[in-house]
């Protein structure tokens, strides 16, 4: 199930949201959600987060509630290259030791994420978040793939 | 003898001749053949063969040995050092799910258990794709037949069947630890293991609760303020001690949030800022009914000289306790 609360109203003229609350509590905040534009620099903090769940923090399409969020920026990018999504774990398993960035105490989290409007694909495709709804998720990771419970998302609305 | 006895004894004779036919657990639908099973040596390990079918082909399998858990548990005893990880997509890093599995199992001794006197087995499981999904999970028995002395062994197994096994002395956070007597850890409260073996060889720290109690070199932590956690210290042994494991279990407990300081000094008319927040991360608000002293967020202020008391208050979560605590601050010309 995912389960989240947007901590400001959406309407159609894409108001500001900031911030949103998951179905365990914990807290996705992000520096900026609107006028964003190709390159910009997001600081995402996370508070009260399981620490026993590692997660996935992207730029992705949104996804109807229950599926999962995909296509994403530079999709799992588990090596952290491409700045385009950033792995939080605690306690990952042994080849994700040094990928993984663990939690605070407190369920925290804090990271730069560097933003581009164009998710690409792997089939070389590519989509325009300028044109579709993206939003900065989190999921669980790969070690339970199939919890939606995890999932959060604020919504970005790029400059065109 | 009909055509059909005959076919029905002939697949008899079969699974005889190549171990058993396991059916699946539960819900378990990967069907595992293969063997021996019985009668397995505790002298030396025994290279067990198997063929699986109706497997998932969307997620790998652990294969591993282990002492029989209980009933819809995964097992906390389990010989890591021989463990497969097996798929039908190999590109991972996984060992192909098709043909001939093999799995070498032994008496348990280096691993902490003795498959002599405990069910040993070989643990079925899907693999950290779906750690929480038990549907895969089956467990194999296995027998051990005791020791002949007469059989053809290594020279380190045979010794180290008959060598008094090593000694391990732990120490948790300097204090001396028993094994196998529970004892607390509590949320993001670190333990550091300091452990001496009798042969002088280094100890290594295993959690069998990773999720909850991951362990970091000889540091163990908890992530959650409740729980149970499994600490196994293993000794390798050396040619004259034979391997040792000791497990220490806790009992996962909230913890306390702090705050960085406890008195702070000022003059009079000027401002004093205090932490925004606990370590935990929880913002604190400030309060104080001291006459004189004057708090705005966590901006302290005091027009006449002397010592102000400031309430500082902070949420909790499960993990931890609410915060609330003093804070001194003194104030001089």
């Amino acid at each position: 199930m995912l389960g989240f609360l947007l901590t400001q109203p959406l309407n159609s003229s894409f108001a500001a949201v900031n911030s949103s609350i998951g179905s365990h509590g914990e807290m996705l905040k992000v520096s900026k959600s609107v006028g964003i534009k190709s390159g910009d620099s997001l600081v995402i903090t996370g508070q009260h987060f399981d620490e026993t769940i590692g997660i996935y923090v992207a730029l992705c399409k949104v996804v109807s509630k229950g599926e999962l969020p995909t296509p994403c920026g530079g999709g799992a990018d588990k090596s952290g290259s491409l700045g385009a999504a950033d792995w939080i774990s605690s306690n990952p398993p042994s080849y994700g030791v040094g990928l993984a960035k663990p939690y605070l105490p407190g369920g925290r989290f804090s990271f730069s994420l560097k933003v581009s409007p164009v998710i690409a694909l792997p089939d070389g495709k590519s989509l325009d978040c300028r044109k579709i709804k993206c939003a900065i998720y989190t999921r669980a990771d790969h070690t339970r793939g199939s919890d939606r419970s995890y999932d959060l998302l604020i919504p970005l609305n790029f400059k065109k | 003898m009909k055509v059909g006895d005959m076919k029905r004894f002939i697949s008899a004779a079969l699974v005889v001749a190549l171990g058993v036919l396991f059916a699946p657990q539960a819900l378990a639908a990967t069907m595992i053949q293969g063997g021996p099973f019985t009668g397995l040596s505790s002298d030396k390990p025994t290279n067990i063969h198997l063929a699986l079918s109706g497997y998932p082909t969307a997620r790998g399998l652990y294969v591993l040995e282990a002492v029989k858990p209980t009933a819809g548990a995964r097992p906390t005893a389990t010989n890591a050092a021989t463990q497969l990880w097996i798929s039908a997509d190999t590109t991972g890093g996984a060992a192909s799910i098709k043909g001939d599995v093999v799995l070498v199992v032994d008496n348990g001794r280096s691993w902490g258990a003795d498959c002599l006197r405990q069910q040993c087995g070989i643990f079925i499981r899907l693999d950290h794709t779906a750690t929480a999904d038990l549907s895969e999970d089956q467990f194999i028995p296995l027998t051990f037949v005791a020791s002949t002395g007469t059989s053809a062994t290594t020279g380190a197994q045979t010794s180290a069947s008959s060598l008094p096994a090593d000694t391990l002395t732990v120490l948790i956070n300097g204090k001396a630890a028993a094994a196998n007597v529970p004892g607390v850890i509590q949320y993001r409260t670190p333990l550091t293991f300091a452990v001496t073996t009798g042969s002088g060889v280094t100890a290594t720290l295993k959690s069998y609760t990773p999720m909850l109690c991951p362990v970091k070199g000889t540091v163990v932590d908890a992530l959650k303020g409740s729980g149970q956690c499994d600490i196994a210290v293993t000794s390798p042994g050396d040619l004259t001690h034979a391997p040792k494991t000791s497990h220490f279990p806790f009992l996962v407990s909230p913890s306390t949030q702090n705050l960085k300081v406890s008195a702070v000094t000022t003059t009079v008319g000027k401002s004093k800022l205090l932490p925004a927040f606990t370590s935990f991360g929880e913002k604190i608000t400030y309060t104080t009914a001291t006459a004189g002293c004057s708090v705005a967020g966590r901006v302290v202020r005091s027009s006449v000289v002397g010592s102000c008391l400031v309430t500082a208050k902070a949420a909790g979560t499960g993990n931890y306790a609410a915060l609330s605590t003093t804070v001194s601050v003194e104030i001089t010309k």
